[in-house]
C-alpha cells in the first residue's frame, strides 16, 4: 500500500505518549468525534500530539479515524487527545448512547440514507 | 611448548658456540691490544715494523685467550645454557603469554647479560616470539569461535524478540483498556531493550544486523533508537533536515543501532536530570547526527581508546571488552566498518561533556514524500518547512559540523545550523531504493501451519476447495462449553459431497463466563474499574439480565 | 488482506477525504463480520465514502531474515486487520461499518466492537461456510441482531436457501441474502436487509 509503512515500525508506540496508556481525564470512547477548536499550537508541543492536532486542524475524526490515519493505537490516541482536550486545543464529542433499542426513526433513516446510495 | 626443547637442540651445535665464545674473547682482546699499541707508539713511534711486532705479539695472545675461552665455553654448555633455557622456561615464556594478555606484565631477558645479542640470545628471544605468536593466535581462534557460538545464540534470541514484538504490538491494536494498554506498553519497551543487547552482541560478534528495513526516514531511524533506552524520555532531537530526508533502506537499522549506542553512552555519563541533545543537520557531506551530553567528559587516553572502537579498524576480541563486556562501541566500530558511516568522538562537546557524531554519508541517503508518506507521529517535526525552495538555501561555508563541533560559541541548536545550510547542489540523491521491500519480503512459510495465516490468501484458499477445512481459521471450539452434545462444526461436511457442513445455533450469553463483566463504556468511573487484561467488557454480561434477547446495543 | 483497495494515501492530504462532514450528528455503528478472505473489506470499499481504514497492519510482509546467509527467516505472526467504512447520511447520520474476523481468539474484540453496534452483517462463503460457523455463534452469543449476506463467488456451487438456511441452523426471522460484495448496489441491498431487519424487530 503506497503510503503506509507495510514493514515493522521503528517508532514504537509507546514512545508518541512517553510510556503514558492512561488518559488523565475521560477514556475517550472508539466513536468519539474530535474536533480542533482552531487554538494555535503551543511551541513546545509534544510531536505526537502535534500530529494529532494538524490533522484535526482541516476537520473533525473519531478517535478510531484518527488512531487509523496516525498509525497509532486506539490508546494512545485516547491519550493524546486527553492531553489536547486538557490544553483546550480541541472538543470531544461522545457517540450516539445506545444503552436501548435505537429508535425506529433513527433506523428509518439509515435505510433511506442507504437507499439514496444506490444508483 | 613442544616447540622450545626442538629450538634450543638447535643452539647446542658445538661449532657454533666455539665460534660464539671466540668472538666474545677476540673483542676482549682488542681492547688490551689497542693499548700495548699506544705503549709502543710512545716508544718507538717511528719504527715501521712496530706495528708488525704488535699484530704478532696480538696475535699470539689472542691464541692463548682462545684457547682458554675455549676451555671455558665447555664449562658454560653445561651449567650457564641449561640455566639460561630453565630460565626460558620457567620465567620468560610464561611472562611472555601473560604479555600477550596484559601488556603491562614485564618479560624478563636472559639470566646473562652477556648472552643478549649472540646467536644464543637470538635463538632464545626467537622461541619467545614464536611462544607470542602461537599464544596470539591461539587467543584469536579461540575467541573467533566463542563469537560464533555468541553468534548463534543471540540471533535466535534477536528472531524470538521480533516474534514477541509482533505479539506485543498486536496486542496493542486489537486491546485498547487502558490498564492493559499500559502493560503492553512497558512490556514492548522492555523488549526494545532486550532486543538492543542481542543484537549489539550479534553485530559485535561479526552478525548481521538482523532486520530488513524498507527506506525510511532519516528522523525515524534516529527515533527509533532513541525508543531502544531506558532514559529515552531525556533525549531532545532536533530535526533541522529537509522534510523527506530519508536512509535508503540498507542503513536503516545500522543507524538506528549506532544511534542507540551512542545516546546510551551519553545517557550513562551524564546526570539523570540533564538532557542528551541531539541535532540532524545537513552537511556538504551528507547529514550529521550529533549526540551531547551535558556529563564531565571523557579522559584524552579514554577518549583516543573510544575514538579507536568506533573507527572499527581494530578486531575485536570478546575478552578485551572487560567484564561485563562493554558492546557498545565496539558494535558502532563494526557497523561503521561494514556500512560506510564514520562516527567522530574527537571534539568535546561545548557543553562539557561528550559530543559523537554520526555522519552519513550522500550514497546513503534517499528522499521520501513526506506528504505520501509522512514519518511517524511520534517524530520531531522538521524546523524546515517542505516548501523552502532549495534554491534559497545559503550556499555552504564548508564547515562541516564535524569540524565545527569544537566552536564553543556555538552553544545552541538552532545557531549551529545556520553554519550548515544544505547547498543547492547537495540535496538528498533521490536514490531509487533498490533494497526497497526487496529484502525481508518474501513469502511467509508455513502458512498453512498458523490458523491466522489465511488472511489475505483468499485466492490460494478458493484455489483448493478441498483443502482439510481444519486448517482454516478459528475452526473448532475452544471455548470448552462443556456440551458433550455440542457438535464440532466440522462434524458434518466435505464440500466436495453435497452435503452441506452443519451449524448448530448458539445460545445468547453463554460464552460470558469467560470473559469480563464490565462494559466498555468509557467514562471514567467505568474506565477506573474496568481493571484486568480482557475485562474491556462484553454486552453478554448484561445480556445475562436480559434473556429476552432484547438488544441493549 | 488481499481485497484491499490500494491507497489510503489520499487520505492524509489536508483539506481531503478523511474528515468528518459538518453535518455529523449521530454516529453509529454495524460489524461487517465474516472469517477471512471472505470479502468483508471489498464490501466495505464498495460503500464507503473513504477509503476503509486499518487500524492494524499484518506483519506478514515484513519479515525478519535474520541470518542471510543461513536463509533463515523469521516467521512473523500474522495479525488480523480491523478495517472499517464510514457512510455520511442526510440528516446528520454518520454509519460505520466496521469489519471483523469474529473469531473465538478475538473474543474480547469482538466484545469491543461489538458494543454500541446497531447490528452485524455476517457474510458467508458457501464454499467455505463452515468458516462462518464461529462468526455466527459469537453474534449469537452477543445478542447481536444480524443478517446474513452470501457473497457469491464464480465458482461457487449452488444449493438451496433451504440447504443453507438448514446449514447454518438460521431462525426463521434471519433475512438471508446473495451478495456480491464488489457491487455497491448489492453490498447497500445486503446493507439494507439488516436494517429492515431491526425495524422490522423494533416495531
Amino acid at each position: 500500500m503506497t503510503g503506509r509503512r507495510t514493514g515493522r515500525p521503528l517508532v514504537p508506540a509507546y514512545l508518541s505518549t512517553g510510556g503514558v496508556a492512561r488518559p488523565a481525564r475521560a477514556c475517550l470512547e472508539r466513536l468519539t468525534v474530535l474536533t480542533g477548536t482552531g487554538e494555535p499550537a503551543p511551541p513546545a508541543l509534544p510531536a505526537a500530539q502535534h500530529a494529532l492536532l494538524d490533522m484535526l486542524g482541516d476537520g473533525s475524526l473519531t478517535v478510531v479515524e484518527a488512531a487509523a490515519l496516525l498509525e497509532l493505537p486506539v490508546s494512545a490516541i485516547r491519550v493524546l487527545a486527553d492531553e489536547l482536550l486538557g490544553r483546550g486545543l480541541i472538543l470531544s464529542r461522545p457517540p450516539v448512547p445506545v444503552a436501548e433499542l435505537p429508535e425506529p426513526d433513527l433506523l428509518k433513516r439509515v435505510a433511506d440514507g442507504l437507499r439514496a446510495l444506490k444508483h | 611448548m613442544i616447540e622450545i626443547p626442538d629450538v634450543v637442540l638447535g643452539c647446542l651445535s658445538a661449532g657454533t658456540l666455539a665460534a660464539l665464545v671466540l668472538g666474545g674473547g677476540l673483542w676482549r682482546s682488542r681492547r688490551r691490544g689497542a693499548r700495548q699499541s699506544a705503549e709502543l707508539t710512545a716508544l718507538n713511534a717511528a719504527l715501521d715494523g712496530a706495528r708488525e711486532e704488535a699484530d704478532a705479539a696480538r696475535a699470539q695472545r689472542d691464541a692463548a685467550r682462545a684457547e682458554s675461552a675455549a676451555a671455558r665455553a665447555e664449562t658454560l654448555t653445561a651449567e650457564a645454557l641449561t640455566a639460561e633455557v630453565a630460565h626460558l622456561a620457567r620465567q620468560r615464556v610464561p611472562a611472555t603469554a601473560t604479555h600477550a594478555a596484559h601488556p603491562h606484565v614485564r618479560v624478563p631477558g636472559p639470566l646473562d647479560d652477556a648472552v643478549a645479542g649472540t646467536p644464543l640470545g637470538d635463538a632464545l628471544d626467537e622461541v619467545q616470539a614464536a611462544v607470542l605468536t602461537a599464544t596470539a593466535q591461539e587467543r584469536k581462534r579461540v575467541d573467533a569461535a566463542a563469537r560464533a557460538g555468541m553468534r548463534g545464540a543471540t540471533r535466535d534470541i534477536q528472531a524470538g524478540l521480533y516474534r514477541l514484538q509482533d505479539v506485543l504490538r498486536g496486542l496493542q491494536e486489537k486491546y485498547d483498556d487502558p490498564e492493559l494498554a499500559q502493560v503492553l506498553f512497558a512490556l514492548d519497551h522492555e523488549n526494545e531493550q532486550s532486543l538492543r543487547r542481542a543484537q549489539v552482541t550479534a553485530v559485535v560478534c561479526g552478525a548481521w544486523v538482523g532486520l530488513a528495513r524498507e527506506e525510511s526516514h532519516l528522523v525515524e531511524a534516529v527515533t527509533g533508537g532513541q525508543s531502544r533506552l531506558v532514559g529515552y524520555h531525556r533525549v531532545k532531537v532536533h530535526h533541522h533536515l529537509e522534510p523527506g530526508t530519508a536512509l535508503v533502506s540498507h542503513a536503516v537499522e545500522p543507524v538506528a543501532i549506532i544511534v542507540a549506542e551512542l545516546l546510551d553512552n551519553a545517557l550513562r555519563h551524564s546526570a539523570p536530570d540533564t538532557d542528551v541533545v541531539v541535532n540532524l543537520e545537513r552537511v556538504p557531506s551528507g547529514v550529521a547526527v550529533t549526540v551531547d551530553d551535558y556529563g564531565v567528559g571523557m579522559a584524552a587516553d579514554e577518549r583516543a581508546r573510544a575514538q579507536r572502537m568506533v573507527a572499527g579498524t581494530e578486531a575485536i576480541l570478546l575478552s578485551e571488552l572487560g567484564d561485563p563486556p562493554r558492546m557498545g562501541l565496539a558494535a558502532i566500530g563494526q557497523l561503521t566498518r561494514r556500512f560506510d558511516l564514520s562516527v567522530d568522538l574527537s571534539s568535546p562537546s561545548p557543553y562539557g561533556g561528550v559530543r559523537a557524531v554520526l555522519l552519513i554519508r550522500n550514497h546513503l541517503l534517499s528522499h521520501i514524500d513526506p506528504v505520501e508518506q509522512p514519518p511517524a507521529a511520534s517524530t520531531p517535526r522538521s524546523t524546515r518547512t517542505a516548501a523552502a525552495p532549495a534554491a534559497a538555501a545559503t550556499p555552504v561555508n564548508g564547515h562541516s559540523h564535524a569540524s565545527s563541533a569544537a566552536d564553543p560559541t556555538a552553544p545552541d541548536a538552532g545557531a549551529r545550523t545556520h553554519g550548515t545550510a544544505r547547498p543547492a547542489g547537495s540535496a538528498p540523491a533521490s536514490v531509487p531504493a533498490s533494497g526497497t521491500r526487496g529484502a525481508g519480503t518474501g513469502p511467509v512459510e508455513d502458512a498453512g501451519a498458523r490458523s491466522t495465516a489465511t488472511a489475505g490468501t483468499e485466492p490460494s484458499t478458493a484455489a483448493t476447495p478441498d483443502a482439510d477445512p481444519r486448517d482454516t481459521a478459528g475452526t473448532g471450539d475452544p471455548l470448552g462449553s462443556g456440551d458433550p452434545n455440542d457438535p464440532g462444526p466440522h462434524d458434518s461436511g466435505n464440500p466436495d459431497e453435497d452435503t452441506l457442513p452443519q451449524r448448530r445455533r448458539r445460545a445468547r450469553g453463554r460464552a460470558t463466563a469467560a470473559t469480563a463483566t464490565a462494559p466498555p463504556a468509557r467514562t471514567p468511573e467505568e474506565s477506573a474499574a474496568a481493571l484486568g487484561a480482557l475485562q474491556a467488557g462484553t454486552a453478554a454480561a448484561r445480556s445475562e439480565a436480559d434473556s429476552e434477547g432484547n438488544d441493549p446495543r | 488482506m488481499a481485497s484491499a483497495p490500494s491507497s489510503t494515501s489520499g487520505l492524509r492530504r489536508p483539506g481531503s477525504g478523511p474528515h468528518l462532514p459538518e453535518t455529523a450528528r449521530e454516529l453509529v455503528k454495524i460489524l461487517v463480520a465474516g472469517p477471512f478472505g471472505v470479502g468483508k473489506t471489498t464490501l466495505i470499499d464498495s460503500v464507503s465514502e473513504i477509503t476503509p481504514l486499518h487500524t492494524e497492519e499484518h506483519l506478514t510482509e515484513a519479515s525478519v531474515a535474520v541470518d542471510d546467509l543461513a536463509g533463515v527467516r523469521d516467521k512473523t505472526t500474522t495479525t488480523v486487520a480491523i478495517d472499517f467504512g464510514r457512510i455520511s447520511m442526510p440528516g446528520g447520520v454518520v454509519l460505520y461499518l466496521f469489519g471483523t474476523p469474529g473469531q473465538e481468539r478475538f473474543r474480547s474484540l469482538w466484545n469491543d466492537i461489538a458494543y454500541g453496534a446497531l447490528g452485524a452483517l455476517v457474510l458467508v462463503d458457501t464454499r467455505r461456510i463452515d468458516d462462518s460457523f464461529d462468526v455466527l455463534g459469537l453474534v449469537e452469543e452477543t445478542g447481536l441482531p444480524y443478517a446474513v449476506a452470501l457473497n457469491t463467488f464464480p465458482d461457487s456451487r449452488s444449493y438451496t436457501e433451504e440447504q443453507l438456511r438448514t446449514a447454518l441452523d438460521l431462525e426463521p426471522g434471519t433475512p438471508m441474502v446473495a451478495c456480491d460484495a464488489r457491487e455497491t448496489n448489492s453490498s447497500i441491498d445486503a446493507l439494507l436487509a439488516l436494517v429492515q431487519h431491526l425495524i422490522d424487530r423494533t416495531a
